[in-house]
């Protein structure tokens, strides 16, 4: 089993070092905003925190220099007459480590890009522990980990700076503590995770809740005793609500130093319009949209927090999650909707996590769907739902470990998951920006090109021979096309999930007659 | 440290006292569950007659005026009950629209869209007691129903979508009860209850077609065609009593049966203006009226709601547990979705859904007709899907707390914008300001103004119009002799003002004091002024 495990980390990790956006060098303020960097690189999306990072560890500031700041544009905060991050702050600090360490090695933009690799490798063997821990087999546990990584958009935002793996390892970590135990440890463990999610991305608090609920309910036991219910509180096991004390100091001192204001958030900031030629900020706010598109991606309106999410829009986001063609999971990831049947499995043997499970999708789903902007901007597939392709992966082990000798089962399963690795492979390589269609339709208007919305546009990328992977551009671009690359990598993936499924096929006999 | 991590707090509670307080709950849960429909409701009247939106509805003020012409008026009597509106909400309203309070405040119109919403709550408890749903089951699909902003909103207008839902819902429910239990009291309550909601809307009439066509096929198919025969001719003699009622009232007071069809108030004739206007967009077309009718019940029950219950009513109709009759009589609870759809089909009904239809909202609110159903489908899938009980509930608080948060009320934005929300505050407001204390008569048309009669806080003796007998047939051949004020929409045929004075000469006669969009202000030229009607002089008016 632990050379299993191994094995899984190695191969993971090769595809995401083959994968992972970048170019090699450290690029100075003046460089950020090059086209190489930005427009064609690595930088072309989500800068906001990238921005942070740089300026926390090359300016010592929470404040924006104006270059920094121009390069954030458009996801730019202004208050007390700064430039801020418009982002939680979490995931800008937890990749410090990573920017310092590429800097060391001339390559600052790709350590930090590492960050979310790392974590989701560590997503990986989490998903294959909690699988296994919930009695799935091991050989499926590990399938369908990797397919978590290399079949659904979780891939495409392996590779790139964007907080997605962190937060979903966050809630993996405190699922496999539930599972671990009960002690007043794990409570402090759940607390913690708990509170250091929210400085990653602020909507984890209430993806996060049916874990913490779940928490909160096990310092409650009943007992029948005799012709008497016992009912236990565990008073003492509350103080573990102090795991979140040393993360909201952090959070107030990171809220104080940027905003003058421990209690301000940072999505909640004026946002800044553009920067005009003396430097000065013209806000959001102040800038007035045409109303006319019915169909229009609405901006978020008010500036508190809650205000973003609109039940309204939950038709529209629904639709957008799982069946459009720029974003729906059924297109993006098809594989991870088997996980929907695992359900019936774990149900009968942990009906509480099956709960909790159904709790984390649902909540992931709905709270996402009611977003202003279900599309996540310019990205591949739903980016939002990364959490839940993780939950469905671990269902999904479940339904492979229950059809394993089902022929049938297995030739529609690897099908589907041959063509969900090929489409998450393509993005990873190439870009997670791909706009909504909506504004896919208003750039061909306007520029009377033909502009792709759905993996189609990455596709063209291939065959114009461009990839954003650091491998491909600072070695295997000298051997290889980029499409070349994209058939290597994704043979590559592809391989590595279907070894275990064969080999989970052959049942022991016919194993042993093989050996021998 | 150790000692205060383990500390713990015991609680012995007896097994008995528990059982006890288990049957205490079951046996009072009605009551409970009334007592907090009624706060709750009493709680949105006050909400919205607080911030002024409890009329925000032009058609909650004509209903209200309806009523009011029963009681005052230059021609009170039954008769004012009027065509084109179902009369029962207004004839509820007679106790007391008298009283100028219960009728400027909608309080009149309100109190029984209040009951209804407590009934109707109670209806969804006792359904889903019947499908032998435990009471968390039942508390949640209560909570669905009583929770959601629009049915909160609706509870408190004068508006007749409450009156129908518990008359319609009461219906579904005895016809399951004696699916169920073959007492043949539950069959005459269903009908007793179709037949009142024949009277409220004609969504009711489709409810009666559905019920009778669930009757005869199940009996049919269970007891043989004479048993089904039988039954059909009971159901329908009690049934098939308010519509007979209401063709014999069409010809009563206007000479047809069918001119709430045909007439030039009908719901028939606003379409085809519509029609013309090319804005009948789901006339002929299944694919928008499905799509208009989803986008408006998803938007009233907030979309996941509507889902879930779709997933309940699944569980529900493959449950092989529960009576096969007991399954196929519940298919009453979704005749709103045919009939919505097929009104809009058949162009009988328009909808306008922003964003989707059109740019404005208009009639958004029949969204709101399934949602009785919605509420015991998910009672139902909670009670069956008991590892998820917790799951869709907390979802269920999730997305009404989200509903809340937003301010999502699509219910106020259908009265507040588009053709239910005209705005008649300025025509009104110059009524109020110059006529109050003036003597004299106002000539206008209910048909179009009925909002401005309402709001301009005058007493309705002061008005001439369509229903007023002689004083209409007077003033609209000679408006100079009998209206010291028109107000109309000049050059408007719809307008039937307009349309019976217009080929007088009366222009000579009257100065515009005032035009806005709705409406022009038309004054008698101080000349002809000593010799207008101020008394309501006719006697046996007819």
């Amino acid at each position: 089993m632990k050379k299993l495990s191994v094995v899984l980390v190695a191969i993971t990790a090769l595809i995401l070092l083959l994968s992972v956006q970048g170019l090699p060098g450290n690029p100075t303020v003046d460089e950020l905003s090059d086209k190489k960097w930005k427009n064609e690189g690595p930088f072309e999306a989500q800068r906001g925190r990238f921005a942070l990072t740089y300026s926390l560890v090359e300016d010592k500031s929470f404040s924006f220099s104006e270059e920094i700041a121009r390069f954030s544009l458009p996801d730019l905060g202004y208050k007390n007459g700064k430039y801020v991050s418009i982002f939680a702050p979490g995931f800008s600090f937890i990749s410090i480590p990573g920017y310092l360490l590429g800097r060391l090695f001339g390559a600052s933009q790709f350590g930090a890009y590492l960050t979310a690799a790392v974590f989701a490798i560590l997503n990986v063997i989490l998903i294959r522990l909690i699988a296994i821990k919930l009695g799935a087999k091991n050989l499926p546990a590990t399938i369908t980990a990797l397919i978590f990584l290399f079949a659904t958009p979780a891939f495409s935002y392996a590779t790139n700076f964007y907080q997605h793996h962190i937060s979903t390892f966050l809630m993996l970590a405190s699922i496999y503590t539930l599972l671990l135990t009960n002690s007043f440890k794990g409570h402090l463990v759940i607390w913690f995770l708990y509170a250091l999610s929210i400085t990653v991305d602020y909507p984890n608090g209430f993806l996060m809740l049916p874990i913490i609920i779940f928490s909160i309910g096990r310092l409650i036991t009943r007992k029948k005793v005799n012709n008497k219910l016992k009912v236990i509180l565990h008073l003492g096991k509350t103080i573990a609500l102090i795991g979140v004390v040393p993360v909201l100091i952090f959070f107030f001192l990171s809220n104080w130093s940027s905003y003058n204001n421990p209690l301000q958030l940072s999505g909640t900031v004026d946002g800044v319009y553009e920067i005009d030629y003396k430097g000065r900020p013209v806000l959001t706010k102040y800038i007035v949209q045409p109303d006319t598109n019915e169909n229009k991606i609405e901006s978020p309106g008010e500036n508190t927090f809650l205000g973003f999410f609109k039940t309204r829009n939950l038709i529209n986001g629904l639709y957008v999650h799982l069946f459009s063609p720029d974003r729906g999971v059924i297109l993006y990831g098809p594989i991870i909707l088997f996980g929907i049947l695992g359900f019936k499995y774990l149900g009968k043997s942990h009906s509480k996590f099956s709960a909790i499970f159904a709790s984390i999708i649902g909540i992931n789903l709905i709270l996402y769907s009611m977003w202003g902007d279900p599309w996540g901007g310019w990205a591949f597939g739903s980016r939002y739902l990364i959490p839940s392709y993780a939950v469905l992966a671990i269902l999904t082990s479940f339904v492979l470990s229950n059809y394993r000798r089902n022929a049938l089962f297995l030739v529609i399963f690897y099908l589907v998951l041959a063509y969900s690795t090929a489409v998450n492979t393509l993005g990873a390589i190439t870009s997670s920006t791909n706009p909504p269609k909506i504004e896919a339709q208003v750039l061909s208007a306007r520029f009377n090109k033909d502009e792709k919305y759905t993996y189609q546009r990455n596709w063209e990328m291939i065959n114009q021979n461009k990839s954003k992977s650091f491998f491909f551009n600072s070695i295997a671009s000298n051997y290889l096309t980029a499409w070349e690359y994209f058939i290597v990598t994704s043979t590559l993936v592809l391989i590595s999930i279907t070894s275990p499924i064969v080999y989970l096929y052959i049942s022991e006999g016919e194993r042993k007659k093989i050996l021998k | 440290m150790k000692k205060i991590i383990n500390f713990t707090f015991e609680l012995n509670i007896s097994i008995k006292i528990i059982e006890n307080v288990k049957k205490f709950i079951e046996k009072n849960a009605n009551f409970f569950v009334a007592i907090s429909l009624i706060v709750i409701s009493i709680y949105s009247f006050d909400t919205y007659f607080r911030n002024g939106l409890a009329l925000a509805y032009n058609d909650a003020r004509s209903h209200l005026d309806i009523g009011r012409r029963v009681v005052e008026g230059l021609k009170p009597g039954l008769a004012q009950l009027g065509s084109v509106w179902l009369p029962l909400p207004h004839f509820l309203m007679i106790p007391t629209i008298w009283i100028d309070f219960f009728w400027h405040s909608g309080l009149s119109g309100a109190i029984q869209s209040m009951v209804s919403y407590v009934f109707c709550g109670l209806l969804i408890y006792s359904y889903l007691k019947k499908l032998k749903v435990g009471v968390f089951g039942r508390i949640l699909g209560v909570s669905v129903f009583a929770f959601n902003i629009n049915v909160f909103y609706l509870t408190s207008t004068a508006m007749t979508e409450l009156l129908l839902l518990a008359t319609m819902t009461a219906s579904a429910y005895f016809l399951m009860s004696w699916h169920k239990e073959g007492k043949l009291l539950d069959l005459i309550k269903s009908a007793f209850f179709v037949m009142l909601s024949t009277l409220v809307r004609y969504d009711g009439w489709f409810l009666l077609g559905v019920v009778v066509v669930l009757i005869a096929f199940n009996l049919i198919s269970e007891k043989g065609y004479k048993e089904a025969e039988g039954k059909v001719i009971l159901f329908l003699t009690l049934g098939f009593f308010g519509i007979f009622l209401w063709f014999l009232w069409n010809i009563l007071i206007f000479g047809d049966p069918l001119y709430f069809v045909f007439g030039p108030f009908s719901a028939h004739a606003q379409q085809a203006q519509i029609f013309e206007a090319g804005e009948l967009f789901t006339k002929g077309n299944l694919y928008l009226s499905v799509k208009a009718y989803l986008y408006a019940l998803f938007y009233n029950a907030y979309t996941v709601m509507a889902l879930l219950g779709a997933g309940g009513a699944y569980l529900l109709w493959r449950d092989s547990k529960i009576n096969k009759g007991v399954r196929i009589s519940s298919l009453a609870l979704i005749a709103p979705l045919g009939f919505n759809i097929l009104a809009l089909y058949f162009g009988h009904s328009v909808l306008f859904v922003r964003g989707v239809m059109g740019d404005t909202w208009f009639n958004v609110r029949y969204g709101m007709m399934l949602m009785p159903s919605i509420a015991i489908f998910v009672g139902f899938l909670v009670d069956r899907l008991k590892n998820f009980r917790y799951v869709t509930t907390g979802i269920f608080m999730f997305v009404t707390f989200f509903a809340i948060l937003s301010g999502d009320v699509v219910t106020i934005e259908d009265a507040l914008i588009g053709a239910s929300g005209k705005n008649v505050v300025e025509v009104s407001g110059w009524l109020k300001e110059n006529v109050t204390d003036e003597p004299g008569f106002v000539l206008i048309s209910v048909a179009s103004h009925d909002a401005i009669i309402f709001s301009s806080d005058l007493p309705m003796t002061k008005f001439i119009h369509e229903g007023t007998g002689d004083y209409w047939d007077e003033a609209t051949q000679n408006p100079q002799e009998w209206a010291k004020w028109i107000v109309m929409r000049t050059n408007d045929v719809n307008d039937m003002v307009f349309k019976d004075i217009k080929d007088t000469n009366w222009e000579n006669y009257y100065n515009l004091v005032d035009h806005y969009p709705f409406a022009d202000i038309y004054e008698l030229k101080p000349e002809f002024r000593a010799s207008v009607q101020t008394k309501p002089v006719l006697a046996n008016n007819k």
